[in-house]
């Protein structure tokens, strides 16, 4: 069977390589023509074309130096344009063609009905919701991104403040960010599970034993008491915390990364300045540090919650490959997985399209705040 | 907390100004205050180790333990049995560890060197350099960051494949050389360093080259430690996309460690071998040894370079 | 100067770079000679992989000139998705190991290759050899392709039968004969009764041989044993499917005008009862699963009877290692209970384990018809008795040939079935092949299944009516009827 995609994809590679190579040959011209020129004007002299050719040349080069920043993200934009931008141009094909049917490569028609199935949850494929996954996601991100930030930033302040063991705290609190996401998300659901039967109970999870010995809450599995529902959407607030708490976890130690080493480069003197001025400690950290790292903490939010609205695996690694039973834990991306796995890609493009609209939404509204704080 | 409690110690009014008496406040303010900053920090630093302790754990205690439904935090004797059955077993139809280490290193010292170099240069066009179209790249570029990842890989896996580039080194470094966070990060970063600088350096005679590498570079070296680091961990780390582009002998290490450690012939119990292993169900003691192999070394690298880090910060403070 | 010096550092880096990438797009040549390489995904762990090396190396040593290359790919699901990534681009393996509802989906892409025509062949293998000059000569080995009559005979035939295509949805609309083989089968595995020996002892018990019996022994097991709990489930799934099998209830069919028969009006009529009866006995602390226990339920009934631990555990026989309880107990291992109906005792029982599937032309070889016929010669090879005998001991599955059985090794792993927990379970799931039932295979199969767990799950702990249950479930697998 022919392929058609293949075809296409070959050419369009055949393509990129031509457009590479007249850009280099280009630029070798126009170093040619440099050197050409620097070797003395006596050669256009002779030839007698000084007024055209210097005006060209001038006018080259004048291009060349408004345009010289293409030269310096030319490397970045090829490599995008084949490893990103193209995919997404091809979810956007593949998302507008119904039943797209992955294997085959086979659709019937071209329409928004993958759209409004999505939207509508009627799928009927065993896969996730996407109302619930929209839920879950934003408030599992919106929860813990400004909670990390804020701990970040001060667990920062506080290692900025010390002077003994400052090595040790950082490298210790470092340590999350080398683990595997999916053996910690293990790792955390044992911390919070309660194994037993009706009759005998085995161990009750360390954060029943430290905070609920009495009473304790079974949040891994929910069930009836401690679920709220809202119309179609079930709130398991008990496994909603388990997976803010990951996520705090291991959100913190980028953060702390980053704002420590930006808390460091702060200028001494700003510091000394107010302490002249007699600001008081807080008053220092509120209206002198935070402004002045105010760029890198929206960065962090930023990002914060666009990784947040993209989180998947630690999803999987506490509740499993269903995410909770009948992914009541679902995730945007992981919305997108059940239907990969499904073969029904036709919904998996539509609610990554999707996905990408509400994250672009989300990120105006994020840059519209950031900008009036901070000078972006 | 902590400064709460000084501001607190200040604000008292300065009518009978006993400078004795208001040292001693201070003194016991800053007693309090560093008990407080530390008391805070000790408890999150137990906080953000205890999992990571628990995985140290798991791999020190045997299959029936891991499995009881009781989890060992404190085991009586520690079992390095699973180390040394992860560093003898030999696959035959996989890579041996040398093999897969290799290739780590040399994906991730390619992909690092090259990824931090289009990173430092894209991030100074988008930061300093004025050309059409700069803004509209910028967002596009930024947009992508919306998209999740994994939208790419499937796309990118025929992508490759047709390239002929399966089984191969380039497969793992060029795809995801160019990270659209980093050169967000070191341009918010870039953007930071004043003007006025620049201008001083062309005055100077610099070049914009000259700028970048003479000026901004150093400036904002935390950052790019910072990003060098992340950028090896995150090669060091990848998972996925190795395994369903290349074969066994051409994967990473992450992937090494998360096969399934069924193998070694010998079911532990209680610290003895005991006859013959039976069932395909990977053990989950062995896997966890493993990945602390694998993290160990970014430990190491981490304690390191985190020497480097605070240099670069230094370094930048006296100049700034 | 100094600006052309700084154009020309910055037109340097761009040259360095895209030499770099040049060069390294330069220099991929493809590592395998795809034409004369059988590449095999699979599941396997380590050990298994050891074993099956051996039969690699037997079958390049039979067939010089050809290599095999087996790639593990983590579980079944990683094999799945990586085979259907790679039948996108046509870059299929030749071979891999497969669950019918995968085949299913497979069959779509026309790629399958329909194993009839090596299985009734009468040929030698051969192959092209291609010399120096380009002449060609066929080389032929004294290896017979088909399989004689006796050898089909020596199939378990139950899982032989798995392979027809009329078992995958609608294998016919892809051009599939009712005749086609589409896939052979490899190791099996089934559920078992393990149980505590000691306790039904102590109660005045036998192993109970109908669920009936099973649920009147519970209220005396547990006043005898207050934290005990009598039964562990460990794959709620597999329960229901098993139930709906041994009541004749209806769980699916491969039939597309309703495949989840779970949902028509009669079986939730029939099967809500039964849901209501267990969600009673779990609220008497009789029952446990593992999404229940949070744990394999192995680990609770190894624990013994005193200390809260299982009476009955329903496992798979692969799982044998992880339920061996040492000293603290007797053990025994039984079939699974049966239900009565009409008087007479139905007690299937599920089977399950990976087939092999072939696939042709991937990776754009020329020689796609020479290629298929190697690849099954190395099916024949993992199929070989003395082989499947090996690999039936290192990992407790069952073995696909009758034959298998009597390989001296094998024999000589049974013998220890009084001691070994291992080779007992081998030893009763080899006495249960008349009961073996498989589920049937189609688009949506395995949905079916998470599902049919759920229900199970949801009744038990009473978070959902069991008609509410079964009518959610039959939605999120998209049934096409409305009831």
């Amino acid at each position: 069977m022919a392929n058609p995609e293949k075809n296409f994809f070959a050419k369009f590679g055949e393509k990129c390589k031509d457009l590479w190579g007249k850009f280099i040959g280009l630029f070798k011209k126009s170093e040619a023509k440099a050197q050409a020129a620097a070797e003395g004007e006596a050669c256009t002299e002779q030839c007698g074309m000084i007024g055209t050719e210097l005006t060209k040349r001038e006018k080259f080069s004048r291009f060349l130096k408004a345009e010289q920043g293409w030269l310096f993200v030319l490397p970045a934009i090829i490599l995008l344009c084949i490893f990103t931008f193209y995919p997404i141009i091809n979810a956007f094909i593949r998302a507008f063609q119904q039943n797209y049917n992955a294997l085959t490569g086979n659709y019937n028609g071209w329409g928004f009905e993958n759209f409004i199935r999505v939207l509508k949850g009627d799928t009927g494929t065993g896969g996730a919701k996407f109302v619930q996954c929209l839920v879950n996601t934003v408030i599992f991100t919106f929860i813990s991104v400004p909670l990390s930030t804020l701990l970040a930033l001060l667990i920062s302040v506080a290692l900025n403040s010390i002077k003994a063991l400052q090595r040790a705290y950082q490298t210790i609190l470092f340590l999350p960010y080398l683990t595997n996401s999916l053996a910690m998300g293990a790792v955390f659901a044992t911390f919070f599970t309660i194994v037993g039967t009706k009759n005998h109970t085995d161990t009750i999870g360390i954060v029943n034993m430290i905070f609920f010995p009495n009473n304790p809450i079974d949040w891994m599995q929910g069930g009836t008491g401690y679920t709220w529902n809202l119309g179609a959407v079930k709130i398991p607030w008990t496994k909603y915390v388990v997976v803010i708490v990951y996520e705090i976890w291991s959100g913190l130690p980028f953060k702390i990364l980053i704002l420590f080493s930006s808390l460091q480069s702060v200028n001494k003197q700003y510091y000394d300045a107010a302490k002249i001025d007699g600001a008081s400690k807080s008053t220092t950290l509120w209206k002198i540090t935070t402004p002045l790292i105010m760029p890198m903490i929206s960065y962090l939010i930023i990002t914060g919650i666009m990784g947040g609205m993209k989180q998947y695996t630690a999803i999987v690694g506490l509740f499993g490959e269903q995410m909770g039973r009948d992914y009541d834990m679902g995730t945007m991306v992981g919305y997108i997985y059940s239907y990969v796995s499904n073969g029904q890609m036709g919904y998996a493009f539509a609610g990554s399209l999707l996905l990408f609209a509400i994250i672009m939404v989300i990120t105006v509204i994020n840059l519209r705040v950031s900008k009036k704080r901070v000078t972006f | 907390m902590a400064e709460l409690s000084t501001s607190l110690t200040k604000d008292i009014p300065e009518t009978d100004f006993n400078v004795e008496r208001e040292r001693k406040k201070q003194k016991i303010g800053k007693i309090v205050k560093n008990v407080l900053v530390y008391f805070f920090l000790t408890l999150c630093a137990v906080l953000a180790f205890l999992p990571f302790y628990w995985m140290v754990v798991s791999s020190l205690i045997t299959e029936p333990q891991y499995r009881s439904p009781v989890p060992t935090l404190f085991p009586d004797t520690f079992l390095w049995k699973n180390y040394e059955l992860i560093l003898t077993q030999t696959s035959t139809s996989g890579a041996s560890f040398s093999q897969v280490l290799v290739n780590t290193l040399v994906v991730g010292g390619v992909s690092t060197i090259l990824g931090v170099v289009v990173t430092i240069i894209t991030a100074y066009a988008l930061a300093r350099m004025n050309f059409h179209g700069k803004n509209l790249l910028f967002t596009i570029m930024l947009a992508t960051m919306m998209i999740p990842g994994e939208l790419y890989t499937l796309t990118n896996y025929l992508t490759v494949s047709d390239l002929g580039w399966k089984d191969t080194y380039t497969v793992l470094i060029l795809p995801f050389l160019v990270s659209v966070y980093y050169i967000y990060l070191l341009r918010n970063n870039f953007m930071q360093i004043p003007n006025s600088l620049y201008q001083a350096a062309k005055v100077d005679g610099l070049s914009d080259m000259g700028y970048l590498v003479k000026v901004m570079v150093p400036l904002t070296a935390p950052t790019l430690v910072s990003i060098t680091l992340l950028k090896f961990i995150g090669t060091w780390n990848s998972y996925i996309w190795p395994r369903l582009v290349n074969k066994s002998s051409w994967q990473m290490i992450t992937n090494w460690v998360t096969k399934g450690f069924t193998d070694n012939k010998f079911v532990i119990y209680d610290g003895i071998v005991k006859g013959v292993r039976y069932g395909s169900e990977p053990l989950t003691t062995l896997k966890m040894a493993a990945v602390c192999m694998v993290s160990l070394p970014l430990f190491i690298l981490f304690i390191f370079c985190r020497k480097y880090i605070m240099k670069g910060v230094s370094k930048s403070g006296t100049k700034g | 100067m100094k600006k052309i010096w700084s154009k020309f550092v910055v037109f340097a880096l761009v040259v360095c770079l895209s030499g770099v990438v040049s060069v390294f797009a330069g220099c991929n040549t493809p590592t395998v000679d795809y034409e004369h390489t059988i590449i095999f995904y699979s599941s396997q762990g380590d050990s298994l992989q050891t074993i099956t090396s051996n039969a690699i190396a037997r079958f390049e040593a039979k067939y010089p000139g050809w290599k095999v290359e087996h790639t593990p790919q983590g579980g079944y699901d990683e094999v799945r998705d990586k085979v259907t990534q790679d039948l996108q681009g046509g870059f299929q393996p030749d071979l891999a190991y497969c669950y019918p509802d995968h085949v299913a989906s497979y069959i779509q892409t026309q790629k399958v290759v329909d194993l009839n025509k090596y299985i009734n062949s009468n040929e030698n293998a051969h192959w092209n050899l291609t010399d120096e000059e380009g002449n060609v000569t066929v080389k032929t080995t004294e290896y017979k392709v088909g399989y004689s009559a006796e050898e089909l005979a020596d199939f378990v035939q139950m899982y032989y039968k798995e392979g027809y295509a009329t078992n995958f949805g609608n294998a016919a609309t892809y051009g599939y004969g009712d005749n086609a083989m589409l896939t052979l089968p490899f190791v099996k595995s089934t559920e078992l009764l393990y149980y505590n020996k000691s306790a039904l002892d102590a109660c005045g018990f036998e192993v109970a041989k109908t669920w009936d019996e099973l649920w009147a022994q519970c209220a005396k097991l547990v006043e005898r044993y207050p934290s005990c709990t009598p039964l562990g489930y460990d794959s709620e799934a597999n329960w229901f499917i098993t139930m709906c099998e041994q009541n004749g209830w209806g769980y699916t069919s491969a039939d597309s005008s309703e495949n989840y028969l779970f949902g028509t009006p009669e079986s939730k009529a029939k099967i809500a009862p039964w849901l209501e009866e267990m969600h009673n006995y779990y609220e008497k602390g009789y029952i446990t699963t593992q999404t229940i226990y949070n744990a394999y339920t192995s680990g609770l009934f190894i624990k013994g009877a005193e200390d809260g631990g299982l009476i009955y555990c329903i496992g798979s026989s692969g799982g044998a290692s992880h339920q061996n309880p040492g000293d603290t107990f007797k053990w025994g291992i039984a079939p699974i209970p049966g239900s009565e109906v009409n008087g007479e005792i139905n007690n299937s029982v599920i089977s399950q384990g990976p087939s092999l599937v072939m696939f042709t032309g991937g990776n754009g070889v020329t020689n796609a018809s020479e290629k298929e016929m190697m690849t099954f010669m190395f099916i024949k090879e993992l199929l070989d008795p003395t082989f499947q005998a090996a690999f039936s001991i290192g990992s407790g599955y069952n073995s696909a040939r009758l034959s298998a059985v009597d390989v001296p090794e094998y024999q000589e792993h049974l013998a220890a079935a009084d001691t070994n927990i291992v080779a007992k379970a081998a030893q009763v799931s080899e006495q249960l092949r008349d009961k073996f039932f498989v589920s049937p295979a189609f688009n949506g199969s395995s949905t079916a299944r998470t599902q049919a767990g759920n229900i199970i799950v949801y009744c038990l702990k009473g978070e959902k009516q069991p008609m509410d249950a079964l009518a959610d479930a039959y939605q999120n697998c998209g049934g096409k009827n409305q009831y």
